[in-house]
């Protein structure tokens, strides 16, 4: 019986014949070579071994167990939990039939389930079935929390077992929570852990983040999205990260499981004198585009062709002065404060959570109406604070950015405003909308779109499926 | 280093048909740096007449305007961001601006109730508000609100406000740190980061050493060692030895994971190092750029263009070993030679390199014994990692040495075979070589003179090694053993 050493080196896996006599070096490159592509294997001479990516383990290890191989693997691909998870809640039929087909799909793949539907405990059933170390990838510091929680409240997980890896913060543990981020950085440490859980595995994809996927030998590996679709079409290699799609369920078709929310459109009017400013701004800055015949379709395009040269040309620089004067206009940041107040007073005794992805907006609600922030610039121990206080209910009123908008459980907020937005799809609305909870009432979401505007055409764009 | 977008940079074609493209950074030199003088002079004056303020208060469009293109503008304000930062001001400080005499009873309150510092005295705020005013504060009693929260500190509603946000960056002031630097230093500063920022994406460079002595091609190569990467020296002219120039290949270690530039700052750092070390050196470099390959010429001088004293006193590189292996028998060695085991043999990391013919090698040890008789200096050369490729050059290098030195090779087991014909002891090692089975070989093949009393007879080397030798290290270096004295294999 042919005898293989594997171990790790760095980021790279090694294999190498490990008989007495030397070993037949052509025959494991043959087989190693049905398993992992010619250009993921690299001989090492010195060490007289192949090495590979440490994503391959698994591939590797099987196709050598089935050719018979004697494998002596010097690290534990799997490290078994120092306890006994135990699920609190409950789950769903959908969330069960979620983790059985992800088992039967050799614990690879990927669960799409509309936000709010409750993935996490998807993910909590499956490191429980898996009872092996786990590490959590998360998009954002926020996040690192809210999973701390749930491992330790809802799957009974001992909290000194639990660690998170990512905003000022670099414990490890059986169970750890790691940003993509720091996950991507610190790649020596993603070989503790036998299953990987990707919270919103979208990410994975991008070019920066695939490492965490590939320098890791996890054996097990799932995958968590509302919206695994990119705008670069690389889901497609979510299958090989971290494996196939292996249940997708959309919100029509959970409809009876999922927060039922109403929407309010609410339009805001520039005055007179704003829209006609409004308006001068807009003309100055399309009559310079128009009179050099640029082509702007991208935020590159803008940064090269008006940002650039406005250093030293004051027709570019006049236009770039116009389009920001119209594009803070167009914010309308004063009508809609007045019409938030109004919303406020409304929901005097509701949680309320307000959006806008522009900060220099968050800013200024914060200020003028002191109600607590979280933009990526918040503290992390401030945010910290921020957060707990709304849960606890010692905070009713929070006002944020983007940084919330994914994944992150406002438990208790029933009441959800946004303002401003971007040309991104009806599914963003939506989402807002599920995060909430309602009370008595249905939950309620506005929108405040500014009238005659560009505005108003990026949010029908929005609200187009 | 800058962001690849703020670097000025062009394209252009002028190597050989089919090879990559070039990129050429837009440097502050020659006539450039004239006729941009004003420009960097009036970027210095413009930092220094802003310090002081809060960043709130800076245009920084203007900058721009004044030298006349933003991504200039802002490499330089990078590169000017060692005399001149943003800093926020100590939260006790802005208090005492904020309520003059009041100062010490305010913060005295402040720290009583736990909000000594902006974020902390915010959620104190927010706590008020909440319990006050149902969440958030009416424009019509948000005056009132916070005179009335503030009354307890010893302050004004208007006064705590000014304090509430203090710790935003657009409060933070430009503080200057250190004198400005003269507009050659900064120029000199901007060139060494244009180039910086490219070579971090460098995947290898060629490199070329006019006519150098030895402790040149030493002081070369264990610099890029010492950077962690490896290197291949060659000669220009095989006929000419070493006076006619050295070619060195500069490269990183071989790992499957991670992207094909990830010995980016090290590959930088040790590029730029050679180059102000060694001012005729010239070559170019492969970069990556977006995905695409580019090369990046390095003329002879172009480190003058990117010396300036702040950069020379850049961070010393850590003597690190190219390989575990080495690195154990090295300690291994030590410590041996500390408890008198080694037979009187004493290592020694960084020797000379060995020059012969047409060839070049840099060995990992050298051991030496100075006995009763004359002094024996013996090669190690630790083979050999990577590709396949790597492991003939060196074999091939080996074998044009032909045993003109004392040279030993320590060598995994199963490379063992590919250098088995050539004629030079070998050490075989499967996982780690024992230091204590060289310290045996070498006494076997090179006997001391305390075991067996026998005079070695003098060095005898072939007229033109001998020439070449002292040509490299002068003549009253250590000569190699002649091939003839006492050469055995193993």
């Amino acid at each position: 019986m042919p005898r293989a050493r594997v171990w790790l080196r760095g980021n790279d896996l090694l294999i190498a014949p490990a008989d007495a006599d030397g070993g037949d070096a052509d025959r494991l490159r043959a087989e190693l070579l049905d398993v992992v592509t010619a250009r993921e294997l690299l001989y090492d001479s010195r060490l007289g071994a192949y090495r590979t990516l440490p994503a391959s383990f698994r591939r590797v290890a099987e196709r050598l167990e089935r050719d018979s191989y004697r494998m002596d693997v010097e690290f534990d691909a799997a490290p078994t939990l120092p306890f006994t998870p135990r699920p609190s809640q409950d789950a769903r039929p959908y969330q069960r039939e979620a983790v059985d087909r992800w088992d039967a799909a050799g614990r690879r793949g990927v669960v799409v389930l509309p936000t709010g539907a409750g993935k996490t405990l998807v993910a909590l059933l499956a490191i429980a079935r898996a009872g092996v170390a786990t590490l959590v990838v998360v998009p954002t510091i926020d996040l690192l929390e809210q999973w701390r929680r749930a491992l330790v409240e809802q799957l009974g997980a001992p909290p000194e077992h639990v660690a998170t890896f990512g905003g000022g913060r670099r414990d490890v543990g059986p169970l750890t929570v790691m940003t993509y981020d720091s996950a991507a950085i610190h790649t020596r440490e993603l070989n503790r852990f036998g299953l990987l859980v990707f919270d919103e595995v979208h990410h994975l994809p991008a070019a920066s983040y695939r490492r965490v996927a590939e320098g890791a030998v996890a054996p097990f590996r799932l995958g968590l999205s509302a919206t695994p679709e990119r705008s670069d079409g690389r889901e497609s290699d979510l299958a090989q990260l971290v494996g196939p799609i292996v249940m997708a369920r959309t919100p029509v078709e959970l409809s009876a499981h999922l927060a039922d929310f109403r929407e309010e459109r609410i339009h805001v009017a520039l005055s007179e004198d704003e829209a006609a400013r409004y308006e001068r701004a807009r003309s100055a800055y399309r009559d310079f585009v128009r009179r050099r015949r640029l082509r702007i379709t991208s935020p590159e395009d803008f940064q090269r062709l008006v940002i650039w040269p406005s250093a030293n040309d004051p027709e570019a620089r006049a236009a770039l002065l116009a389009q920001r004067e119209a594009r803070r206009l167009s914010f309308n940041a004063a009508g809609k404060l007045a019409q938030l107040r109004d919303l406020l007073g409304r929901h005097r005794d509701d949680r309320v959570i307000v959006f806008s992805e522009f900060n220099a907006i968050v800013d200024e609600v914060s200020r003028v109406l002191l109600i607590p922030s979280i933009t990526h610039r918040t503290p992390p121990v401030e945010r910290q604070a921020v957060l707990d206080g709304f849960r606890s209910g010692r905070f009713t009123k929070l006002v944020t950015g983007r940084v919330l908008n994914e994944g992150v459980d406002v438990p208790d907020a029933n009441v959800a405003i946004l303002l401003s937005g971007t040309a991104t799809r009806r599914e963003y609305v939506q989402r807002l909308g599920r995060v909430l909870r309602p009370k008595e009432e249905k939950a309620v979401l506005y929108e405040l779109i500014s009238e005659e505007t560009d505005e108003q055409h990026v949010t029908t764009r929005r609200h187009r499926v | 280093m800058f962001s690849l977008t703020d670097l000025k940079r062009s394209y252009g074609r002028s190597g050989s048909r089919g090879g990559a493209p070039d990129v050429r950074p837009y440097l502050l030199a020659g006539k450039e740096l004239a006729a941009q003088r004003p420009k960097l002079e009036a970027a210095i004056d413009w930092h220094r007449a802003h310090a002081g303020r809060k960043r709130a208060g800076i245009p920084q469009d203007q900058l721009a305007q004044l030298v006349g293109d933003y991504r200039l503008a802002r490499c330089l304000a990078a590169c000017l961001q060692s005399s001149f930062v943003f800093r926020a001001e100590p939260f006790e400080q802005l208090v005492r601006a904020a309520v003059g005499k009041a100062y010490r009873t305010v913060w005295h309150r402040l720290q009583q109730a736990h909000a000594a510092s902006a974020p902390e005295l915010r959620l104190h705020i927010f706590d008020a508000v909440n319990a006050r005013s149902g969440g958030f504060a009416n424009p019509e009693t948000r005056g009132a609100l916070l005179n009335e929260i503030a009354a307890p500190f010893g302050c004004d509603g208007e006064q705590l406000e000014t304090l509430l946000w203090s710790d935003a960056e657009a409060n933070d002031r430009l503080v200057a740190v250190a004198d400005p630097p003269s507009v050659d230093a900064l120029a000199a500063e901007y060139n060494r980061r244009a180039l910086a920022t490219l070579l971090l994406r460098g995947l290898s460079a060629d490199v070329f050493l006019p006519s150098p002595d030895g402790a040149a091609i030493r002081r070369v190569y264990f610099a890029v060692k010492r950077a962690g990467l490896l290197c291949e020296l060659s000669l220009q002219a095989p006929d000419q030895g070493a006076s006619g120039g050295v070619w060195i290949h500069l490269f990183g270690p071989l790992e499957i994971f991670g992207p094909r530039t990830r010995h980016g700052d090290r590959f930088a750092q040790a590029v730029l190092e050679l180059l102000r070390a060694f001012p005729r050196l010239e070559g170019s470099a492969r970069v990556l750029i977006n995905d695409r390959e580019y090369v990046l010429r390095l003329p002879r001088g172009i480190a003058d263009l990117a010396t300036d004293s702040a950069a020379s006193a850049a961070a010393t590189v850590d003597v690190s070993f190219d390989s575990t292996v080495e690195e154990h028998l090295f300690r291994t060695l030590r410590g041996m030679e500390r408890r008198g085991d080694t037979y009187e043999w004493v290592v020694e990391r960084e020797p000379e390199p060995l020059v012969h013919g047409t060839t070049v090698l840099v060995p990992d040890f050298a051991l030496t014994r100075r006995g009763e008789g004359a002094e024996r200096r013996v090669f190690v050369e630790v083979i050999g990692f990577w590709t396949p490729d790597y492991r003939e050059r060196k074999r091939a290098k080996l074998a044009a040495l032909g045993g003109s030195v004392d040279l030993v090779l320590v060598v995994q087991e199963a490379l063992a075979p590919h250098f088995a014909d050539l004629p030079y002891p070998t050490l075989p090692y499967r996982r780690r070589p024992s230091a204590h089975d060289l310290v045996t070989l070498l006494e076997r093949t090179y006997p001391g003179a305390r075991r067996r009393p026998r005079r070695t007879a003098p060095a005898q080397t072939d007229a033109a090694a001998r020439e070449e030798w002292e040509a490299l290290f002068g003549a009253g270096a250590a000569l190699p053993a002649a091939r003839a004295a006492g050469k055995a294999t193993s």
